[in-house]
């Protein structure tokens, strides 16, 4: 072989190892940008709120702060919230420097997992049992002995959120409730002057308040929750009574006569409107356009919705007046009173990954998130309810939007975990949707359906 | 003698380091980010892994589990119904397209643009925008039957509707398909044609003596990667069953809980790599059985030849 053939290719493969040693970097290489990890068009939020954190970046450089990486899953208008919110943190503390990250779930699970990942980061409720089963999460319980932490201070339904077998695993930012936002107009015009408190009533008001054209197509919706969805039916079934899983959280409690009660009574308004293609018909035209300018309950389309206190943004950004519009609580059975004023609670958690490099780090940021000026900050700009109850009557979160009080109260009265914290509720969510949707169209009976959830879940709990 | 033979042996050595090192960098590249990868894939298909903790050895229990999972039959169902659906029609529509679009009018180039845009555009967009077609009330397919006097169809809400909504946008963005085929008739000698118009041919016998027969060993290729992408069908199932668009991640009834979609499901949400991988290296069988099959039977069917064979 000549020997500039040799030199050719010996070039060519100095060249590959280089460009595969480049392929990686360091994560406190990279300043916050604003498309990182999902490509989301938010290039001028990161650039407005991101400056302060480059400047800083650069006294980071030289070893006077500790750097704490974040990953958050947030965009748009949260995610510059967010970016200020640390800009506040780095600002009050000498120690550490948080840096920012949005990110998508993907990219969070990986990161988690491998070597360069994130020391705070948050996840949707539900699956903070999921990842503590696998070893995936830092037990925050001792640093919250250790510098008494007052949990009490929080929602305890949300506070349940994130708990797994006795220890605490999360911090939960917020504490939501769905309520029932009517259209007031078409109250008025079914002549409803009272609003429904108990299930049967706001059965009667449903059906009252659902028109058909002359073809029996629904025109007008009464109901106000989409029937095929596991998480939407949760929160029903919660106002229901539902357990969910044993006391001790090793079987399923599916089969329980509050879950088969709620399906029946969901299937009495599919029966009363003419069959579930009635409602898919309605659903399939008008779902896609809810939360923006065209909701069916914003056009009349749809008299009661269930919904969380962001739709409120939506109605005034979108030219509706808030006036035209009230809530109500989501009614409890009437057959266990003692549900009286149940709000079903989901939150955004924020958790520490088993890998983080830097733990203390993190816990000093979650703490200062999670303490009464922090959640004060992001909650007002987030627009929503927060968990802690020391902010219950905060002005400035009562300011941001003119239905924060009716939630809040909602929230504090006798709230539950959407879900129960235990091993595979992931699983068990997707089953139920999956029973819920077949339970809907008529292709099982709610008592089968609950046999067979139950016969699934069983073995995942133990 | 020994010398030369020792000579030779030196001088064919140094050409196969040669061909060795120009090809060295494809082949790290290849071994880095597929060979180990797969390895590490069969490997963790035999082991209990959720990414956060190390693999534990646990045998064939990933694969045992699957045969009692409801789940991952239904899935098999909906990527064999949808495969044997869309297939077909995919190698039909496109040969009935490429004919036409191999007839020289004024105009073929417009119309070999359009029938070639669909495949270019970006899937996610293109996915959204098929939702809103299929829209019940508003949408441009339901609207086009109620005009015909056939009624409208839930595409996405009825079960036994959503595999063909899938074909059809399927079907719509085969352009690069039908792109091949029309290729493959252009190759087709025209002395053919020219002795079959002699002996008193007509349209239809040219076509089905003389360009079908010609073009069976690209029928064959559209037949095996069409096979191959059917089986690993994901992308529009899943942005048409994510996030604001559907309320049940698997679609009405879990009609469009498709193979892959499965193994992303249990690899992404549920952190089952050890299941996941299972259902992958399965996946890889069965799809190598059904190729090498086609291949067996291509013997019978398939011409493979050019100009004067």
């Amino acid at each position: 072989m000549r020997k500039g053939t040799k030199m050719i290719a010996a070039g060519l493969i100095l060249c590959m190892l280089c460009g595969l040693a480049g392929c990686g970097s360091k994560p406190e290489d990279k300043a916050p940008k604003a498309d990182e990890g999902s490509g989301t068009e938010t290039a001028n939020v990161a650039e407005e709120a991101g400056d302060t954190q480059a400047e800083e970046s650069a006294a980071n450089d030289s070893g006077e702060k500790e750097t704490v990486e974040f990953w958050y899953l947030w965009g748009g208008d949260e995610e510059k919230a967010l970016l200020e919110a640390i800009d506040l943190y780095n600002a009050s503390q000498d120690k550490y420097f948080v840096k920012g990250t949005m990110c998508d779930m993907q990219k969070q699970a990986a990161g988690m997992a491998g070597s360069s990942g994130p020391d705070v980061t948050d996840i949707i409720d539900l699956s903070v049992s999921g990842l503590a089963s696998k070893g995936a999460l830092e037990d925050l319980t001792p640093y919250i002995e250790r510098d008494g932490f007052d949990l009490s201070a929080f929602n305890s339904a949300a506070m349940r959120l994130c708990d797994y077998e006795g220890s605490t695993y999360g911090l939960p930012l917020n504490a939501m409730s769905n309520m029932v936002y009517y259209n007031k107009a078409a109250l008025e015009e079914a002549g409803i002057t009272e609003l429904p408190e108990t299930m049967d009533e706001l059965m009667d008001a449903a059906i009252k308040l659902t028109k058909f054209d002359a073809e029996g197509n629904i025109t007008q919706m009464g109901w106000p929750l989409d029937m095929t969805s596991g998480v939407i039916f949760a929160h029903m079934a919660n106002h229901f009574g539902a357990t969910w899983v044993s006391e001790d959280k090793t079987s399923a409690t599916c089969d329980e006569e509050a879950m088969i009660a709620a399906y029946h009574f969901m299937l009495e308004y599919v029966d009363a409107v003419g069959g579930a293609d009635k409602i898919l018909k309605f659903s399939d035209s008008y779902d896609s356009a809810k939360a923006t300018s065209e909701d069916p309950l914003f056009t009349g389309k749809q008299a009661l919705r269930m919904d969380g206190m962001y739709l409120t943004n939506i109605i005034t950004k979108s030219g509706y007046s808030i006036d035209d519009f009230g809530v109500f609580p989501l009614p409890y059975w009437q057959e266990n009173p003692e549900l009286k004023g149940v709000a079903s609670i989901t939150s955004s958690i924020f958790i520490m990954p088993k890998n983080a490099k830097n733990k203390e780090g993190a816990w000093d940021f979650m703490k200062w998130v999670h303490s009464d000026e922090g959640m004060t900050f992001i909650c007002s700009r987030f627009q929503n309810e927060a968990s802690r109850t020391t902010l219950l009557g905060n002005d400035e979160l009562k300011a941001v939007n003119p239905l924060y009080e009716q939630f809040v109260e909602n929230d504090a009265k006798n709230p539950v975990s959407i879900f129960p914290s235990v091993k595979n509720s992931d699983m068990y969510m997707q089953e139920l949707s999956s029973v819920t949707d077949a339970i809907f169209r008529g292709t099982m009976t709610p008592e089968d359906g609950m046999k067979q959830l139950k016969a699934k879940i069983d073995p995942l709990l133990k | 003698m020994e010398k030369t033979k020792k000579k030779s042996l030196k001088r064919k050595l140094r050409r196969e380091m040669s061909g060795l090192l120009f090809a060295a960098p494809w082949l790290i590249g290849f071994i880095a980010f597929s060979m180990v990868p797969i390895i590490l894939s069969m490997y963790y298909s035999l082991c209990s892994y959720n990414l956060f903790t190390e693999p534990v050895f646990v045998g064939l229990v990933n694969y045992k589990s699957l045969f009692s999972d409801r789940l991952f039959w239904k899935s098999v169902y909906n990527t064999l119904i949808f495969t044997l659906m869309f297939v077909p029609m995919q190698i039909l529509l496109s040969i009935c397209v490429a004919a036409l679009l191999n007839f020289n009018i004024k105009g073929q180039w417009f119309f070999r643009t359009v029938f070639y845009v669909p495949s270019i555009l970006p899937v996610v967009a293109a996915t959204i925008l098929w939702r809103w077609i299929y829209n019940y009330e508003y949408g441009l397919v339901n609207n086009l039957l109620n005009m015909l006097h056939l009624p409208s169809v839930l595409w996405m809400q009825d079960p036994q509707w959503t595999k063909p909504a899938l074909t059809i946008m399927g079907l719509w963005g085969s352009g690069n398909v039908f792109i091949i085929f029309l290729a493959a008739m252009k190759d087709v000698p025209q002395m053919y044609y020219d002795a079959s118009r002699i002996d008193g041919a007509n349209s239809w016998q040219r076509f089905k003596y003389i360009t079908l027969p010609s073009i069976t060993n690209v029928i064959f290729y559209q037949i095996v990667m069409g096979i191959i992408a059917a089986l690993q069908y994901f992308t529009q199932a899943y942005i048409l069953m994510s996030g604001y668009l559907a309320n049940t991640p698997t679609g009405p009834e879990d009609s469009m809980l498709f193979y892959g979609m499965q193994i992303f499901y249990k690899a992404f949400y549920f952190f089952d790599m050890g299941g996941a991988s299972a259902m992958a290296w399965l996946l890889f069988v069965v799809a190598a059985v059904i190729t090498s099959l086609l291949f067996k039977t291509s013997a019978k069917w398939v011409v493979y030849g050019g100009e004067g064979d």
